[in-house]
């Protein structure tokens, strides 16, 4: 057969070959009435043409033969028996294929006599199932309306994956980041079934999830995600109706967990209907899981509406914050305790106390967030009148004010914005005459941004203005006296410089913008946060300052290591990967060492807080700051700790690479490692030492 | 992505090959079941099959992939001509990741293989 590329000519051809092999089977099923693989045959090359015709939209052929082959379906399920008059129909049939083939659609003269014999095949098999006229696109047509109402509610999806998931190349994993692309979800995964590890199926799926997913999609698209999972999976969806408090047990009987019956049982018992129903094995542990989280979410939907809220006076919330914060020390020491006496009861109990106060530290944290429009809200206002007072037109745009902030550090973070807001104003936008000579529009650009980025947040201050003049900055400080005539730095360093005490490049001090007190104010205050700034600029494009909080100053969740012996915390927020010492490969220099694929400097903490040294094997704890990773090596990694952190107090709070101090649960201090500044020091250090 | 197509049909085989090659994808093609196991291997990252064939059907091919040794969970995307539930249900318990509709437009076709090779568990 000629290879054409064209795929409607190859179909004609191949229909054409079909046809002949049906008329071939047709004839030897005449001879040989019984004889299944004529049949086979007959219905597989009539199946084919309506599959392929199909493709190319030939919808009279199509229509012709899904008649056809219906007939032989009948044949083939023995409804009815092969007869010489069947057969011949048969034969008249496909001729009239061979005409659709060739002309598209019935010719006028003889659809009278296609349909007559389409009829008498059809009468001669008894039972022609039902005819299912080939709904070709069974989805697509259905549309719901009422459904796509685009309002947001709570869907509660109960997905039970069949144990053969895996093998049929499903990974649930992806439908749940699917469901997580249509809204908001709530993720409770049931691990009871996974059997101890000899017992355990690599490729069987244990696992089972309820998902609470507040969406504005259709009821449809949602099913969508599920459309190919198989048939013993489970995936059931019902909407939940918020509005009012539910108790645990409705959940679980609306859940088809548990029948009303049994509910008004268990409930006579004055123990928590949860415990109950999980040590009498009538609900797993997870199910209760998942029921209660259920009804959180719903309680806290409700109270977003904020129909319902009481003021409370900050200095109150700050206390309940800090009392936490004790709590969550206290939570460790009693823990250690607790190992100690290995007393199983005792240990039990403190898991369940560990829990509340997970809780109650997260809603303590939760009450404490503000969003960031409080923060960003004041500059429309600020950036019109600054503009006004120095001429400039400037469009302001707010990003992600709706990102959320301990309210202390958004308090402590006003000032650092304003001047940094006022700079980019008055340093940064050019005039609009000088913009319109470099080609920019007259009205200069300003964005403040908002976003999360782990236990970070993200603060950034853009503008289009005239952007930084590197020599005019490095002239600025060799006047100063800042750094020698001849001194090498890099473009992240010479930018660096403006953060320097004293610096100022304006050309003359304006009323607005202050006199060189401004961008080592900002960073003092800043770093007061255990954060960090920093600035990118391109001449004639823009300038870009970063600035880089931790989500709460109350109670940090760090690891805690100990260096030549004394005890350090490095919040988690900074942390990439830990590595172990034995494996690292470090450069000969001891400065650096390869970190997947790149090279990374290192700090060995010992010698930088002036311990000693460490050993060539020391765990590297990789931390980065900004896009700036470091390998901060320490003598050993004991585990994760959360606790309230303590300022350093007067005395000690210049002290480089300390950021605060703990308690950790046997009452002894640790201290903070500033990420942030030793990654400053670090980079300096391994640029001298090269 | 490396792409095994399995269909009797030529126009079919050629079409899916055109649509296929034409998003970057490499294609090897197979006439029917059996040649269609012949030919798998852990090359490949997806397999399309016709539900109906000689020799060897699609669900035939799905349960010999799926109980094989090589490469068994490899996502398999099955055509069908009427959505009939009933043959649905047969490929999907043989193992079918995926199956789709024919007629189906090149769009639909695309983005059904780059759903389902997105999902592969392992």
């Amino acid at each position: 057969m000629a290879k054409s590329m064209d795929p409607r000519a190859l179909f004609q051809e191949e229909a054409e070959e079909l046809l002949q092999t049906l008329e071939s089977s047709l004839l030897g099923l005449e001879d040989d009435p019984g004889n299944t693989e004529h049949l086979n045959s007959a219905f597989r090359a009539l199946h084919t043409i309506k599959g392929s015709a199909t493709m190319f939209a030939l919808n009279a052929l199509v229509g012709y033969a899904h008649r056809f082959e219906n007939v032989f379906v009948s044949l083939r399920e023995g409804n009815a028996v092969v007869t010489r008059d069947l057969v011949d129909q048969s034969l008249a049939a496909r001729d009239i294929l061979v005409l659709l083939l060739r002309t598209g659609e019935i010719p006028a003269d003889v659809a009278d006599q296609a349909e007559a014999v389409m009829v008498s095949l059809e009468g001669a098999v008894t039972a022609v199932p039902a005819a299912a006229e080939p709904d070709s696109h069974p989805r697509d047509d259905v549309t719901d309306e009422a459904d796509r109402a685009g309002v947001e509610r709570l869907l509660r999806i109960q997905y039970r994956p069949s144990s053969r998931t895996f093998i049929n190349g499903t990974n649930p994993l992806s439908l749940i980041r699917e469901l997580q692309d249509l809204g908001s979800t709530l993720v409770v995964g049931y691990s009871r079934e996974i059997p101890p590890l000899e017992e355990l199926q690599p490729d069987h799926c244990y696992l089972a999830w309820d998902i609470l997913l507040t969406t504005d999609a259709s009821r449809r698209e949602v099913e969508d995600v599920f459309i190919f999972v198989d048939g013993e999976s489970v995936v059931t969806i019902d909407e939940v109706h918020g509005g009012e408090y539910r108790r645990l047990g409705e959940i679980l009987v609306d859940r088809g967990l548990l029948s009303q019956s049994d509910l008004e049982e268990y409930l006579g018992n004055r123990v928590p209907l949860g415990e109950v129903l999980v040590n009498r094995g009538v609900v797993s542990a997870d199910s209760v899981r998942s029921a209660l989280e259920e009804q959180r979410l719903i309680a806290r939907i409700d109270s977003d509406d904020a129909t319902s809220s009481i003021k409370v006076r900050t200095r109150r919330l700050d206390d309940l914050v800090s009392l936490v914060g004790e709590f969550v020390s206290l939570q460790a020491q009693i823990n250690l305790t607790a190992q100690r006496l290995e007393d199983r009861e005792l240990v039990n109990q403190v898991e369940q106390l560990e829990r509340l106060v997970r809780e109650a530290r997260e809603l303590s944290m939760d009450m404490h967030m503000v969003p960031v429009e409080t923060l960003f809200a004041p500059f429309r206002r600020l950036t019109r009148e600054l503009a006004r007072e120095l001429n400039r037109e400037v469009s302001l745009t707010l990003n992600g004010t709706e990102t959320e902030l301990d309210k202390n550090v958004v308090d402590q973070l006003r000032d650092p914005l304003l001047h940094i807001v006022r700079n980019s104003i008055d340093h940064g936008l050019e005039s609009p005459d000088a913009r319109l000579a470099a080609g920019k529009p007259r009205e200069g650009r300003l964005v403040l941004s908002a976003f999360h980025s782990g236990a970070l947040v993200m603060i950034t201050v853009e503008d289009d203005g005239a952007g930084i003049n590197d020599e005019a900055i490095r002239a600025k400080a060799v006047e100063q006296g800042m750094i020698p005539a001849d001194a090498a730095l890099t473009r992240e360093e010479t930018l660096d410089l403006v953060f320097q005490p004293g610096f100022s490049t304006a050309k003359s001090a304006t009323q607005v913008s202050g006199r060189g007190v401004g961008m080592d104010v900002v960073r003092r205050n800043v770093e007061r946060l255990n954060g960090a700034v920093t600035l990118s600029s391109e001449a004639g494009v823009g300038t870009t300052v970063q600035l880089r909080i931790p989500l709460t100053l109350a109670i940090v969740e760090g690891l805690l290591c100990h260096v030549a012996g004394q005890s350090f915390l490095i919040n988690l927020a900074y942390i990439r990967e830990c590595v172990d010492g034995t494996a690292a490969r470090r450069h000969s220099s001891g400065g650096f060492f390869d970190y997947r694929g790149s090279v990374v400097p290192l700090l060995d903490l010992a010698q930088f807080y002036r311990f000693g040294a460490a050993n060539d094997d020391d765990p590297i704890v990789v931390v980065a700051a900004g896009d700036h990773l470091v390998g901060l090596v320490v003598s050993t990694i004991l585990g994760n700790h959360q606790s309230v952190v303590k300022n350093m107090g007067a005395l000690l709070q210049h002290v480089e690479g300390v950021s605060g101090a703990v308690f950790l649960a046997d009452g002894t201090p640790a201290l903070m490692v500033d990420v942030e500044r030793l990654h400053r020091i670090a980079s300096k250090q391994n640029r001298k030492s090269d | 992505m490396n792409i095994l197509i399995v269909d009797d049909s030529i126009s079919m085989r050629q079409m899916i090959r055109i649509i296929l090659s034409g998003a970057g994808h490499d294609v090897t093609d197979a006439i029917d079941g059996s040649d269609g196991l012949a030919k798998f291997n852990e090359t490949f990252d997806v397999v399309v099959t016709d539900f109906n064939m000689p020799q060897m059907g699609g669900v035939d091919l799905i349960k010999a992939i799926r109980s094989g040794e090589v490469n068994r969970t490899v996502p398999i995307l099955m055509l069908t001509t009427e959505s009939e539930a009933e043959k649905k249900a047969l490929g999907r318990d043989a193992g079918a990741t995926a199956w789709i509709t024919k007629p189906f437009s090149k769009e639909s076709l695309l983005a059904t293989i780059d759903k389902i090779s997105r999902s592969v568990a392992f």
